[in-house]
């Protein structure tokens, strides 16, 4: 870790920093209350279906000139990317199987053998004290 | 020594230490990318993108009761894994806790039909016979964050009697094989999130609209509505990074906090129709008619020793939301715990290891032979 050892100096951007950490929580709670507002609400909702409705557009807009290029769109990268999702989720499930038979084979290989069946640990762990019940703290 | 000598050696000094810090830190940054959820684990069981993790023992006596994590839906698993001694994973495993993990994964397309019954009434009770063959014990102790303790809460109550007197007068064993309960910071009251219950109530977001049209909530959407219940906060952590800048286990967990932060992941379309719906316009946890299944929800089912712990400084789950899980629920064992920090904070900050981490254990510890 590095250290500084620097004196404590005037540095107004540094108050202005700190003001503006302490005065956050204030400032949020304020914009959430406005936000939770119901004219706010209502004018949010609209731009937000909006901006739905302009996202299909260009969405296929964009997507008929990119096809014209020969060129991947977003619809096509998310394809792809569901389908490296897909290979992910195969190889979870082999990994899952090889698991399962390294476990089979340690069990019928000579389970007195530390190579091939490793010591489990022992399930007999005691708490240090004991519980109380029915608390609030 | 003159006025101008004197700012010459200043600048020089200054721009010294900002080369010192710029350079060494850009190499210090460069392995932070890749040293998330670490702790060595094998995948005992994966099904889609849900994959189940069992974390290897280091202790040579562990406790004979497994806990099982859930981690939450919208966000990476590895918060609770986050970095060698920024840890809840291998802190468990250092107090000799036998510890699995369900990661929900990335949902896609053809995952957007995924609703709360799939993963509570069908993944879930897989994972945890999966626990059971794997090691040898059928009973687990249950610990969800966040929506995760919604998940854990809920399946522990449908392995109830049923009844919701809490009696467990039905198969003498009154949930099941789970034999404790841990939520953190749990949601079950959707009167306690104002803004979100705003946006459900007043139909800002037509979630039916958003789900039909893309399928799965998008994690960048899921992010902003975060980012909406504390806007400035991101712009005040970077501030005060500038005022840590030298200090190098501030900037390595403020660069893991980020990462983690901005790697949201989807979620499945139905789920969030479930959670706006049923959760933040109808508040049907709370009233007890939430279904899974068909199969109401009803905390008072669950009468395992309970502990819930929540945090003062949580904006994104307040304790206005997540308080009235402990009287919901019948344990006659339970408790309530608030500690200082936040929802992230709370359970990997630089100050969980002497909040959170060692009250989990203890309690985990006297309820595990």
């Amino acid at each position: 870790m590095s250290t500084d050892n620097d004196q404590p100096s005037f540095e107004p951007m540094k108050m202005w920093r700190e003001w503006v950490q302490k005065s956050e929580q204030q400032w949020s709670e304020a914009l959430t209350g406005a936000m939770a507002d119901e004219k706010t609400n209502k004018m949010f909702g609209h731009y937000f279906q909006e901006w739905l409705h302009a996202q299909n557009m260009f969405t296929e807009m964009v997507g008929q000139h990119l096809a014209s290029m020969n060129l991947p769109s977003r619809v096509d990268v998310i394809d792809v990317k569901d389908r490296l999702g897909q290979v992910d989720d195969t190889l979870a499930i082999l990994i899952t199987e090889i698991h399962q038979l390294k476990k089979q084979l340690a069990n019928v290989s000579d389970p007195k053998d530390p190579k091939t069946t490793p010591a489990k640990p022992k399930r007999t762990r005691k708490p240090p004290t004991k519980p109380e019940q029915n608390t609030k703290s | 020594m003159t006025n101008q000598q004197d700012i010459d050696k200043k600048v020089s000094a200054t721009i010294e230490k900002i080369l010192a810090r710029n350079v060494g830190g850009l190499d210090h940054l460069e392995g932070l990318s890749l040293d998330f959820g670490v702790t060595p684990k094998d995948i005992i069981h994966s099904r889609g993108t849900m994959k189940l993790y069992h974390y290897l023992p280091t202790n040579d006596e562990i406790y004979r009761i497994p806990v099982v994590i859930i981690a939450p839906l919208m966000n990476r698993y590895y918060i609770l894994d986050l970095a060698p001694g920024q840890s809840f994973v291998e802190y468990l495993i250092e107090q000799g806790f036998d510890v699995y993990l369900i990661d929900w994964g990335t949902p896609r397309k053809e995952h957007k039909h995924y609703k709360f019954d799939h993963y509570v009434d069908d993944f879930l009770p897989e994972c945890l016979q999966k626990v059971a063959e794997d090691c040898g014990e059928t009973d687990v102790s249950l610990l969800g964050y966040c929506v995760g303790g919604i998940m854990a809460a809920m399946r522990t109550a449908l392995d109830g009697d049923g009844d919701g007197d809490g009696d467990g007068d039905g198969d003498g064993k009154a949930n099941g094989n789970i034999k404790n309960l841990i939520c953190l910071t749990t949601p079950v009251n959707a009167d306690g999130m104002p803004l979100y219950k705003s946006w459900a109530n007043n139909k800002t977001f037509d979630i039916d609209k958003i789900v039909d049209e893309l399928g799965n909530i998008p994690a960048g959407m899921i992010d902003s509505m975060m980012q909406a219940l504390r806007p400035l906060q991101g712009t005040a952590g970077r501030l005060q990074l500038l005022d840590n800048v030298t200090n190098d286990q501030f900037v390595e967990a403020h660069y893991r906090f980020e990462r983690w932060a901005t790697d949201q992941i989807p979620l499945a379309g139905e789920t969030a129709r479930q959670l706006f719906k049923d959760f933040l316009q109808d508040n049907k946890l709370i009233k007890k008619e939430f279904e899974l299944n068909g199969k109401k929800i009803n905390f008072g089912d669950i009468v395992v020793p309970f502990l819930h712990v929540t945090a003062l400084h949580d904006h994104i789950v307040p304790t206005a939301a997540s308080k009235q899980l402990v009287d919901l629920v019948n344990s006659e064992d339970k408790q309530e715990i608030v500690l200082k920090g936040g929802h992230v904070s709370l359970v990997a900050g630089g100050n969980a290891v002497f909040r959170l981490w060692p009250q989990v254990s203890k309690w985990l510890s006297q309820r595990s032979e």
